[in-house]
């Protein structure tokens, strides 16, 4: 398969980082690095709560290890049948919990905050999605039914391949015809499930053209690991145009064709 | 039985050679077939509780190691992907259910008598049905593999695909009926776990002087006896949906299968502290010994475990960001999520300002414990990136919570279990476990385990989903899992050390004494391993640490260990009032008796018939089993309650 090699072509082609385009070549799924809005924000927590978890456990680390080197040096680093006597020790112990609890509890207090405007910033698309894409899963495709707002004739269905005008929100309905799978695509967004007898929507909107990863991700029978799907964000009139290119009778060039 | 029998006033003597003897008649152990059948001694049963939980443990490495294979490299074809479903069903199920609470359990059932001064638990048969119910649930799962039809959704089981229409087999009905059979015992052993807390301290054993891993365990035994329901009804109505038609979980009729996962995660999330405070107890407990103070912030500890599992009622639905369910609901569960963090963080600076003011003496199970406080940090700090929910729908089903989960279930569960293990293997068995060998093990265990899991949230983050059997090599996941794969195996030799050491140490192990550690409380009084009745004469506590009590000069007045209050006049204990433990009455303990095990064995038949659709035999099962329980609990005078005990 040269997907990857498609990714980075397209990446390149439209002028992204050569790092980036690098990086999502070699690990098609990286949640790190958003290409669109939701994607973006949900990178960025991921970045900053990693940031505080990390030296969490630095900190924590070195106190533990700092209390144990401590008595590695005094003599009494191993059990032989002897024990150094007890003792409370010279100072009260207690002002370690009473800080830690203060430093938690306003760090919580803050990543808590962080979380709630980034639930608010991704809730709604920023704009009227002019496009609703409707994906059913199935066990284990993806069925694609595009509705473009008004015009009717202009209806059609495809399987795993979903295409999107770059830099517009398009809305995205989720519902599933026999068991529940997710559908999921990092670089532009997380998981938002699609389960029978309920609609679901999302948004996704992606910064740059590109060809984008997705995967089922939630357990949905023994092909789950094969569940992929791929999005292909296009400059507006090149979307139009593959558009335009579905609604013909059988025959023509395909997108991939058309790419080269 | 005169009159004179329930006014009984128990002397109060020294402890002497005499008693003893009279009181290891009174208490020991029937030998044969007969006596290992009907055995009610909290000691016996809490081993076989550790053994089979160790044997569970076992099989679900081999599970894991079997996946680890299959995903060292990508397209791997090693197992078929329905063999890879049940493996990976399995191993949860097995590691969740059959080790991760058994384990503590075991431990409790072992220490509890004796950290409390008591004889045995409230309820000694009740005890022994618990047991013998978890193995024949245990056994019942796994007889599904002999079918070569193992459960095979996940050990989350979310229907429709648990339902017929997709999953036709009796892989789901194992699961269902099996859990509903674990449910039992855990309901049993949970209700002796609060009354023997309530009823039966040492006298003078106030709520201020329990020990941390009984405030643990009873702490999740409450919880057990509330989040327990929830999931057997959620598994029984799947049964119902499974073998007649209803439509709980069915969409097409009306159904919702987001009922499920409500119900499910009820009672599984409270399940995760459930499995982790009894362990985090046996930390608090231990760590003050071979830091050689008492723990720091005693009150703190015990207010953040009561406080963990109260909030861990309430946030269940950050396991269900991603349903589409109303934002305004989610968010007030992400926040509960990240507050859960507090107690958390309390617990964890205990710990740390114990190790800093104490005098840290370097064995092997303060190796354990020590690194059982990072690594419960590391699996605190990725719990609270996937309780902010829009980080979440990322990292939500991919690798990186597997990473989450492990550490947290061997991180905050396994490191503890081994720590305890080096440090009451001694009063289990008389025996120290070899120091050298417990290190060699420990470094295994602790490198081996990261080098597998850190990585692997990277792992998750390179957005790898769990639950694949296999990846394509443009993923780009190759060189993580091969990393995973590699720890795996050092973890497996590192758990193989440990369980040579075990053997060894039983038979050529140095002698342990009393109290090889110089440990504080109640089971250290005691000889190693203890006798049959635990303790001679029932000791009366004054302080939090009795045997620590002169050299700290605290409490008031005097703990007295080897004077007190002799119960010689049959099978007997002292019950005590609940809060200031002041003595109340005298408690008659059962003998030895096989009727558990009947029980037992009469409801197992009925689950297998239920199972087999064979309905003679589940009709069968459903009769005998009540005529087993009339026959326990037949009235008999000599179990009669008796008289006020001594009171002052």
């Amino acid at each position: 398969m040269d997907l990857r090699r498609a990714v980075a072509a397209v990446a390149l082609l439209d002028g992204a980082s050569a790092a980036d385009a690098v990086e999502r070549a070699s690990h098609p799924m990286y949640t790190l690095q958003g290409e669109g809005m939701r994607g973006a924000v949900m990178a960025k927590l991921i970045w900053g709560f990693s940031a505080v978890s990390i030296s969490v456990v630095v900190i924590i680390g070195m106190l533990v290890l700092i209390g144990s080197w401590r008595s590695l040096r005094t003599g009494v680093a191993s059990f032989e049948g002897t024990l150094p006597p007890l003792s409370r020790g010279e100072r009260d112990a207690m002002p370690w919990i009473y800080a830690g609890l203060i430093v938690t509890t306003i760090t919580l207090a803050v990543l808590a905050v962080w979380t709630i405007s980034s639930m608010v910033s991704i809730g709604r698309p920023p704009k009227e999605p002019p496009l609703t894409i409707e994906i059913t899963g199935n066990q284990w495709w993806w069925r694609v039914r595009y509705e473009p707002q008004g015009d009717q004739s202009r209806i059609f269905v495809t399987a795993n391949e979903i295409h999107i005008p770059v830099g517009e929100p398009v809305r995205v309905r989720l519902i599933s015809n026999d068991v529940i799978h997710s559908f999921w695509v990092p670089a532009l967004t997380g998981k938002t499930d699609l389960i029978p007898g309920r609609i679901n929507e999302t948004w996704i909107e992606a910064d740059k053209p590109g060809v984008y990863r997705g995967q089922c991700a939630e357990y949905c029978g023994q092909q789950h690991a094969h569940m992929a799907l791929s999005v292909f964000a296009d400059p507006p009139d090149r979307f139009q145009a593959w558009w335009d290119g579905q609604l013909r009778p059988a025959g023509g060039r395909s997108y991939l064709q058309s790419l080269r | 039985m005169s009159v004179t029998t329930y006014e009984e006033q128990p002397k109060v003597e020294r402890r002497s050679d005499r008693l003893a003897e009279r009181l290891q008649r009174i208490w020991e152990t029937k030998p044969g077939l007969y006596g290992w059948i009907s055995t009610v001694d909290h000691k016996q049963i809490g081993i076989r509780y550790i053994v089979t939980a160790f044997a569970f443990l076992v099989v679900g490495g081999v599970e894991a190691l079997i996946m680890r294979v299959q995903l060292a490299q990508p397209e791997t074809r090693l197992v078929t992907p329905e063999v890879y479903d049940q493996l990976f069903t399995m191993h949860g199920i097995t590691m969740i259910f059959l080790y991760g609470l058994p384990i503590l359990s075991g431990f409790s059932n072992y220490l509890f008598p004796l950290v409390l001064g008591s004889r045995d638990m409230a309820f000694p048969r009740l005890n022994a049905f618990s047991y013998w119910v978890y193995l024949a649930s245990g056994l019942f799962l796994y007889s599904s593999f002999l079918t070569g039809s193992a459960p095979n959704n996940g050990w989350f089981n979310y229907p429709p695909y648990s339902l017929p229409e997709f999953n036709p087999g009796p892989n789901m009905d194992f699961y269902a009926l099996g859990m509903i059979l674990l449910g039992i015992s855990t309901t049993a052993g949970a209700a002796n776990f609060v009354i023997t807390v309530a009823r039966t301290r040492a006298v003078g054993m106030s709520l201020n002087r329990i020990p941390i891993l009984v405030w643990g365990t009873t702490t999740i035994s409450v919880g057990n006896l509330l989040a327990v329901p929830a999931v057997s009804l959620a598994f029984f109505l799947l049964w119902l949906d499974r073998q007649f038609g209803t439509h709980f979980y069915d969409a097409s009729g009306g159904g919702r299968p987001l009922l499920w996962q409500h119900l499910f995660w009820m009672f599984a999330h409270p399940w995760v502290y459930v499995i982790v405070l009894p362990a985090m107890g046996m930390v608090s407990d231990g760590l003050p010994i071979f830091c050689r103070r008492p723990l720091v912030g005693y009150t703190l500890v015990v207010l953040a475990t009561i406080t963990t599992m109260v909030l861990g009622f309430g946030v269940w639905v950050h396991h269900m960001f991603a349903t589409g369910l109303p934002y305004m609901l989610l968010s007030v569960f992400s926040g509960s999520s990240l507050i859960i963090t507090v107690p958390s963080a309390v617990a964890v600076f205990a710990w740390v300002a114990t190790i800093l003011a104490g005098t840290p003496v370097i064995t092997t199970a303060f190796l354990f414990f020590a690194a059982f406080v990072v690594m419960f940090v590391v699996g605190g700090v990725s719990g609270v990136m996937t309780a902010s929910m829009p980080a979440d729908l990322q990292l939500h089903d991919t690798y990186f919570v597997v990473a989450h989960l492990h550490y947290v279930l061997i991180g905050i569960n396994v490191f503890g279990v081994l720590g305890a293990l080096y440090m009451w293997f001694p009063k289990m068995s008389g025996r120290m476990l070899d120091e050298k060998l417990g290190r060699w093990s420990f470094w295994l265990i602790f490198i081996g385990f990261n080098v597998a899991f850190l990585p692997m949230h990277w792992t998750g983050l390179l957005g790898m989903p769990r639950r694949v059997y296999t990846y394509p090599i443009e993923a780009g996941w190759g060189t993580v899992n091969l990393i995973t794969t590699i720890g795996t195996f050092v973890l497996a030799v590192g758990f193989l050390m440990l369980f040579v050491n075990v053997f060894v140490s039983l038979q050529r192990g140095r002698i342990a004494g009393p109290n090889p550690w110089d440990g504080p409380t109640l089971e250290w009084a005691t000889s190693s391993p203890p006798p049959p009745y635990n303790f001679a004469v029932l000791p009366v506590v004054a302080s939090r640490h009795p045997l620590w009590e002169n050299r700290l000069r605290e409490g008031t007045g005097e703990s007295s260990l080897d004077r007190g209050i002799v119960l010689d006049n049959g099978k007997e204990i002292i019950a005590t009032t609940a809060i200031d433990a002041e003595p109340d009455l005298i408690l008659k303990m059962p003998d030895d008796d096989p009727s558990p095990f009947l029980v037992t064995v009469f409801m197992t038949l009925g689950f297998a018939g239920l199972l087999l659709h064979w309905w003679w035999l589940a009709a069968a099962g459903g009769l005998l089993t009540p005529v087993g329980l009339i026959a326990w609990l037949w009235p008999s005078a000599e179990l009669a309650q008796t008289a006020e005990g001594v009171h002052g």
